[in-house]
């Protein structure tokens, strides 16, 4: 039985309807929801949390429905967005809150309390106000907040959204070690796509009010089940070239590549396609055998470690990833190969073929 | 707000609804001040126009609420319309208002700006800006009084015989109330065009400026067309206010020499006390209410339609 | 377009030291970052080119012109504000024509060149438009076509990218090098990314708490490094730093990091922290694709073992973070086969890693790699 599991949830707002969606959270999982801002994430959290009731399906902790339990009594933590620190009250009595609000004894206070701020390294700053505190050290509170109640699952609202990008490295992994050590379910919202793919266990990815595709971080990456979802996941995104499928189902004919790109094993046959290639799959350089296209590179991206190049195909950029650091003229014209095992075909629909 | 399953049960009864409902919170809360209003404001208002449509006075010798034996229709209404006191009255009113209340925007926007930036002392001269308009009127009334004397520090000054007189003269006593109005409610005027000077994003200003814009340029092109709102504001209300001017005119010239500086209120203050035409005086009040009331809206949707 | 120069500029609010004796050449038609976490004293830099803050001491010049008491409106730049400052009252047209009509040029020809910037910027459909009504993206190029349009010698851009989406701004980035060749104008970009700096710059300015700490084309910074803290900041993952002392038994030469592990130094990196007597606490530096796991491929690459603590997964890569005592190694998982909790023996080549001096944050040896 699954920790939290949403049957066919749907939430209807003025301009937009979230679902129908369904999803369950297996007990010590990590669980990240993806999608682009304002689709209906943080409205998934709340209505785990119980701030918000489904109008259709059923949102079960435990097996058990929740429609008749109180937000309190559903134990379950929640971090927000802006943190919602207490700011009356210094590191300490913010983190000892809910656990004071359930009653729980002297001891059991100040064992959880040493247990968190050791964790978290927030001992130094316990006596502090949140105005004195600086953004890391606001999040480790909150984050210590919601931790000292031990609870059936965590929800956190895009809580490092934030803080500069140095910052957020260290704390994905604390947040990443901090949850496999205790064992507990976390959910975890974000619209950085980097962010959710390097914590998660699995990955729920939204688009559009509905849930595109569930499934391990690789999975997602490395097999799309649709456009909508290969286009979000993946820094440079993926390219796309328009075009149909032959006759004979064999190869892909771009409207804008001249020659046909041969497909492994055959297909549905005829019908509009779009091809999906990510930058790391085009080398550059003649393969033989292999598919290959002449392009002019417009310009050059030195990473350091990588080298993003970007093409001109018409009027569509092509982005390439090529490893280490490239000699590459800008402006000149480079033949590039497609990685034939890792393309993704999709049909009229967006749908992968 | 109102979810199926609220978590903290509710009590029955209608008090306790009340402290969870915002909206009935709000209905008892404002009743008493809307009492109070209905009694002081809407009351008095129905009142007048009984008895502007009688020929009460207090010296037909009947209570007001039996005015109806004195029954006029549309008489003092029609009675207006030809009354010379009364258009003499008005002209002079909205002269006063058509000299004083853009001389006060001018000089409100002009030292506005002068205050935007920070400057030594800003912060003193601030308070020292703001104080004529702190004074009661009556004291300014008099204070302008004392000044415009013939024998007074503005003759002085100006090195004019003591028998150059400010109040008792024909045209000049029009001028010295319309100065002392200027002098009194510029400050108002500053304050609310500062304050809206302030709302325009400093960092719109700053890219103007990057822009090659001149002060004098972005200061047409950005700072005044963002303040349209706070501009209709600050006109109409000091407009609204300056057609009701009373205590610096009493004060200073009694509406005199004769009635060159009667406007309007001293008119209908001087039919009320002296002349006891009470009924009269409610038909003119109610005229005037009606078209400033007609001005204000205009001047206010005129606001609605504008957005930034 | 015009070249910039910035010698010994200081600037002091108060106490507060936000730059100290910068100087730095930036040439004509160049595109030059100035890169540093937030509150380093980049924005202050652009904000005194702009002549929004005046200069405490040392001076800025345009093509060798003195440029303290000229006025911000007749300094002729393009400036792009993070939040970009759009004319929320004016509509889209008004917006690009502001610059050309306090320069008092005709009608005729604004109307010209307000359509064929709004062509190049893709928003033409949207000329008549209120500007408060553009979407983030629109006004972000809306905010670029402003400055444009009236070709100023140089062009300034404050962090113009971290509003947008991730999406949106990749695809930002490569319109803005175009446009910068199209356009030929000397661009300063101040931002906190380093990836942005790198994609975009011909030469970046990495600047902390008010000093320069390294100029140079991103290449030479990503590859040579001149301090530890340009090493640590630029490079997406973040080179490793192994911050502990040195000390020498007999033949061998150790680095003991502060957090417990080990390191034999041998090879290139050995005579690099050995070439100073002097350090005694130095910092170890070691990109995470350099370093690899299976057989050792020679003999001064050094050998480690680690416990696989936490695996992400980067895009098409997997990172690990291994564990040797409290000291963390991020490292490529190149073949997908590590597990969590593994140990697992991987190696630093010498001939990758650099050295540093940790007090001073000064790279020893140097020799370019």
């Amino acid at each position: 039985m699954s920790a939290i599991e949403i049957r066919n949830v749907v939430k209807n707002y003025p301009n937009f309807t979230l679902g129908p969606i369904s999803m369950s959270v297996e007990q010590g999982e990590f669980f990240g929801i993806f999608g682009p801002p304002s689709t209906g994430k943080t409205s998934i959290l709340k209505l785990i949390l119980g701030l918000l009731q489904p109008d259709e399906g059923e949102v079960l902790l435990s097996g058990q429905d929740s429609v008749e339990m109180g937000v309190a009594e559903r134990d379950i933590s929640m971090v927000f967005q802006n943190l919602a620190l207490f700011p009356h009250m210094n590191g300490r009595e913010n983190i000892i809150f809910p656990l004071k609000e359930r009653g729980v004894s002297e001891a059991e206070i100040s064992k959880q309390l040493d247990f968190v701020s050791g964790v978290l390294h927030v001992g130094h700053i316990l006596e502090k106000n949140p105005a004195q505190m600086s953004g890391g050290e606001r999040q480790r509170i909150a984050l210590g907040r919601a931790f000292a109640a031990t609870s059936r699952a965590m929800l956190l609202d895009e809580p490092i959204a934030a803080l500069d990008a140095r910052l957020r490295e260290e704390m994905r992994v604390e947040l990443k070690r901090l949850q496999r050590e205790n064992n507990q379910t976390f959910v975890y919202v974000s619209h950085d796509e980097e962010e959710v793919m390097a914590v998660s266990d699995r990955v729920a990815v939204v688009a559009d009010g509905k849930i595109a595709q569930i499934g391990t971080p690789d999975d997602v990456y490395s097999r799309p089940n649709s456009m909508a979802v290969a286009e979000v996941i993946g820094s440079p995104p993926m390219n796309f070239f328009q075009g149909k499928l032959s006759s004979d189902g064999k190869f892909f004919e771009g409207d804008k590549i001249d020659e046909r790109f041969p497909l492994k094993g055959k297909t549905k046959a005829g019908g509009t396609a779009t091809l999906g290639v990510r930058p790391e799959d085009i080398w550059l350089g003649a393969k033989d055998g292999d598919f290959g296209l002449d392009l002019v590179i417009n310009s050059v991206e030195p990473l350091g470690g990588y080298t993003i190049l970007n093409a001109q195909l018409d009027e569509q950029i092509v982005k390439i990833r090529a490893p280490g650091q490239v000699d590459v003229p800008e402006r000149s014209q480079q033949r590039v190969t497609f990685d034939q095992r890792r393309i993704h075909l999709f049909d009229e629909d967006g749908i992968r073929v | 707000m109102s979810d199926k399953s609220a978590n903290t049960p509710t009590k029955d009864g209608y008090w306790a609804k009340v402290a969870q409902d915002g909206n009935k919170m709000g209905f008892w809360f404002v009743l008493p001040t809307v009492l109070l209003l209905l009694f002081i404001v809407v009351f008095p208002l129905f009142m007048q126009l009984y008895l502007s449509v009688t020929w009460w006075t207090p010296l037909e010798g009947i209570p007001w609420y039996m005015a109806w034996e004195v029954f006029s229709w549309g008489e003092n209404y029609w009675y207006q319309l030809t009354d010379p006191r009364m258009w003499g009255a008005l002209w002079r009113t909205v002269l006063i208002m058509i000299v004083a209340v853009p001389a006060q925007f001018f000089l409100g926007m002009a030292l506005a700006y002068l205050f935007l930036e920070q400057f030594p002392g800003r912060k003193m001269f601030y308070s020292i800006m703001l104080t004529p308009m702190m004074i009661v009127p009556a004291v300014v009334g008099l204070m302008f009084y004392l000044l415009f004397q013939g024998t007074g520090p503005v003759n002085a000054h100006l090195g004019l015989p003591s028998n150059f007189s400010w109040l008792t003269d024909v045209h000049r006593a029009m001028i010295s109330v319309i100065i002392a109005d200027i002098w009194q409610w510029t400050p108002l005027m500053f304050l609310i065009l500062l304050a809206g000077m302030l709302g325009v994003p400093s960092d719109q200003l700053l890219a103007a400026r990057l822009l090659g814009g001149s002060n004098w340029q972005n200061f047409l092109k950005i700072i005044i067309p963002r303040m349209k709102t706070v501009i209709i504001i600050a006109l109409v209300l000091r407009a609204v206010e300056c057609f009701k001017i009373f205590d610096l005119v009493y004060i200073m010239t009694k509406g005199g020499p004769g009635v060159q500086t009667e406007t309007i209120s001293i008119f209908l203050y001087k039919l009320t006390f002296a002349e006891l035409e009470w009924a009269y005086v409610a038909a003119i009040g109610l005229t005037i209410l009606f078209v400033l009331s007609v001005v204000a809206a205009k001047g206010l949707s005129y606001m609605a339609k504008k957005d930034t | 377009m015009s070249s910039i120069q910035i010698r010994n500029v200081t600037k002091r609010f108060g106490d507060f030291t936000a730059v100290d004796d910068l100087t730095l050449e930036i040439e004509e038609g160049e595109f030059a970052a100035l890169l540093g976490p937030s509150g380093c004293g980049k924005t202050t830099t652009m904000n005194m080119i702009a002549g929004i803050e005046d200069v405490t001491e040392g001076s800025i010049l345009f093509d060798e012109q003195e440029l303290s008491g000229t006025r911000i409106q007749d300094r002729n730049i393009g400036f792009v504000f993070q939040n970009y400052a759009i004319f929320t009252h004016l509509s889209v047209y008004k917006n690009l024509s502001y610059g050309l009509e306090v320069k008092k040029v005709a009608q005729g020809e604004i109307e010209r060149r307000v359509k064929a910037m709004a062509d190049r910027m893709s928003i033409s459909h949207r000329l008549d438009q209120p500007a408060a009504s553009l979407s983030v993206n629109e006004m972000q190029k809306l905010a670029i076509g402003r400055s444009a349009i009236v070709e100023p010698r140089i062009f300034l851009l404050d962090e113009p990218l971290s509003n947008l989406d991730a999406g949106f701004r990749a695809y930002m980035r490569a319109e803005l090098k175009v446009l910068q060749h199209e356009f030929g104008q000397t661009m300063i970009y101040v931002t906190h990314d380093q990836i942005e700096a790198m994609s975009l710059a011909d030469k970046i300015a990495i600047i902390d708490e008010g000093k320069l700490m390294q100029y140079g084309t991103p290449l030479d910074i990503y590859n040579s490094p001149d301090n530890r803290f340009v090493a640590h900041f630029i490079g997406s993952p973040r080179m490793n730093l192994i911050d502990g002392e040195l000390s020498q038994e007999k033949d061998q030469l150790k680095l003991r990091a502060n957090d417990g592990a080990e390191i034999k130094l041998q090879g290139q990196v050995k005579s690099d922290f050995a070439s100073d007597g002097k350090v005694q606490r130095g910092s170890f530096g070691i990109r995470p694709q350099d370093i690899y796991f299976g057989k050792q491929r020679s003999d001064s690459d050094m050998k480690m073992d680690g416990t696989v603590e936490v695996l992400e997964r980067v895009g098409p890569k997997r990172l690990a973070y291994l564990q040797v005592s409290e000291t963390r190694f991020i490292a490529f998982d190149d073949q997908d086969q590590l597990k969590v909790g593994d140990t697992v023996p991987f190696y630093l080549p010498s001939a990758k890693s650099m050295a540093f001096d940790l007090t001073s944050g000064r790279r020893l040896g140097g020799a370019a790699k």
